[in-house]
């Protein structure tokens, strides 16, 4: 089959339109983070999380409920139909078909090498790791407890034995949460407490039938760029949406900030300088992205933000609402 | 509240802004590629940016209508298609489009548009001129009498779609034939 028979058979036009669907969807969600001046991590994340789900379903859903999208008329009378640019030649090619085959092509190795095959090895070392580990002990502080009484899960703590700042937690059925012991030395009671309570608040989210179905759907549309920046914007957002979680459950803004900074803000060090110039300057990038990023918890938290109740669905139902009417007259 | 409100506005705004920039984005392709899905003003105007060297046309006009077509749309790319209206024509007639000639190399082309059937009430096969073509009798979106036939002739299929009686349609039909 030829490229340009593959744009026009029901797979290719999924493909397009749903890229399409989630462009559109993702300048109205902007566009309404803007007007209402969105800072609510959940509701920012809700309206981040449309272009990511809507496109999914709303290509099967027009050809069931709207067959008049595939003929002439509405297709000359709409407001961008794809074919148009399709088909568009230059120099003998077709540059907007080829672009975007290419864009569909790195995204989905991008998925595969960035998301799939890391995820697959991470949960297939865990297991072995869980299983040789050695030096690890069960975190026993009352205080912590205390903090799990009202919640639906109450996952152990470990510590283990380690010379880096690492602290994470396992999902699934036995959830839990390991520190390492250099962690647990440099920080104080209450920075380690308010820690833990920010990793039991992603279990405590990761049973949330929302995440896990936003996740699914993403990997459904490992060829889309938009759905993959989009889903990584409100997986940054779930770091907020949980301190915000960990404040209420250890009641210590301020702990929180400290163990942010201890773990994540450590004094910047000298680069060897035998490291390769790209390497070096990629690696400086992320950093610093990182880095932005946890500036950017730390700076919400110490501003202690009220959240607005009232924007809680209604952004995310504008946004839901806007996109399924655009995206109806984008074929 | 206010900034709530305010909010709306700008958000309302916003979209507006974005659905310009959709319609600018889809005008632009019809002016780099000439052979995109138009209107023309008439066959030679089609003919000459298209290349679409064969069209059928019938010579047989049930009285309402007549040639030539108060309305044609092609296109050259992705496959040729050529739509002809004709509107309903006479003193006291309302100006809407009664029969629609439409031939495509694709055969799930569709035009769409106000004259459908809406409901098939019978369905055959009719020999036409040594062709095997379907007919379609039912009603259109108002109840008002409506019928479709369409075969395959080389390599495009021929629709005729009318807001007329079986028997006109299949005479309109035979008449593009030899």
């Amino acid at each position: 089959m030829s490229l340009s028979g593959f744009f026009h058979s029901w797979p290719g036009l999924y493909v397009a339109q749903a890229f399409l669907h989630s462009l559109a969807a993702s300048i109205v969600a902007e566009i309404a983070i803007k007007a209402w001046n969105v800072r609510d991590p959940a509701v920012r994340q809700r309206v981040l999380l449309v272009p990511v789900v809507a496109p999914v379903f709303l290509f099967p859903l027009f050809r069931l409920f709207g067959p008049e999208r595939d003929t002439a008329y509405f297709r000359m009378g709409t407001l961008f139909e794809s074919g148009r640019w399709l088909e568009l030649e230059m120099l003998g090619t077709r540059p907007a078909m080829w672009g975007l085959a290419l864009v569909f092509t790195v995204t989905a190795l991008v998925f595969l090498f960035q998301e799939l095959i890391p995820i697959l090895r991470h949960s297939l070392e865990s297991g072995r790791r869980e299983k040789s580990a050695g030096g690890i002990d069960r975190l026993e502080d009352p205080a912590i407890r205390a903090m799990m009484e009202s919640l639906p899960v109450a996952p152990d703590v470990f510590v283990v034995e380690d010379d880096d700042f690492v602290i994470y937690s396992t999902t699934g059925r036995s959830a839990a949460v390991y520190v390492s012991s250099s962690l647990v030395a440099a920080l104080t009671e209450e920075e380690l407490r308010s820690a833990v309570a920010h990793e039991i608040s992603h279990i405590v989210r990761s049973r949330h039938p929302m995440m896990v179905a936003a996740y699914l759907l993403r990997a459904l549309t490992f060829f889309n760029p938009v759905a993959l920046m989009e889903f990584r914007r409100a997986a940054q957002e779930e770091e907020k949406v949980c301190d915000a979680f960990a404040v209420n459950l250890a009641r210590n803004r301020g702990a929180l900030v400290d163990a942010l900074r201890k773990l994540y803000l450590p004094p910047e060090e000298d680069e060897p300088a035998s490291r390769p110039k790209s390497r070096k300057t990629a690696m400086e990038i992320e950093e610093r992205s990182h880095r932005l990023n946890i500036e950017s918890r730390i700076s919400r938290l110490e501003s202690g933000e009220d959240l607005d109740p009232g924007m809680r669905w209604l952004a995310p139902a504008a946004v839901t609402v806007a996109a399924v009417l655009i995206d109806y007259y984008i074929v | 509240m206010r900034s709530k409100a305010f909010g709306f506005v700008a958000f309302a705004a916003g979209l507006a802004i974005l659905v310009i920039a959709l319609k600018a984005l889809n005008w632009f392709p019809l002016v780099a590629q000439k052979d995109l899905m138009r209107r023309y003003g008439d066959f030679e105007e089609m003919r000459t940016a298209l290349g679409i060297r064969q069209v059928f046309v019938p010579s047989y006009f049930p009285e309402e209508f007549r040639w030539p077509p108060t309305g044609i749309l092609a296109q050259g790319k992705p496959y040729p298609a050529v739509i002809m209206e004709f509107e309903r024509s006479g003193e006291g007639k309302a100006r809407e489009i009664g029969m629609m000639i439409y031939q495509a190399t694709r055969d799930d082309f569709s035009p769409g548009g106000t004259l459908a059937i809406s409901r098939i009430r019978e369905r055959a096969t009719y020999p036409l001129k040594g062709r095997s073509a379907i007919l379609e009798v039912g009603s259109g979106v108002k109840g008002e009498p409506c019928s479709r036939i369409s075969w395959r002739e080389k390599d495009v299929r021929i629709t005729v779609l009318a807001r007329l009686t079986p028997f006109e349609l299949m005479k309109v039909a035979e008449s593009m034939l030899r």
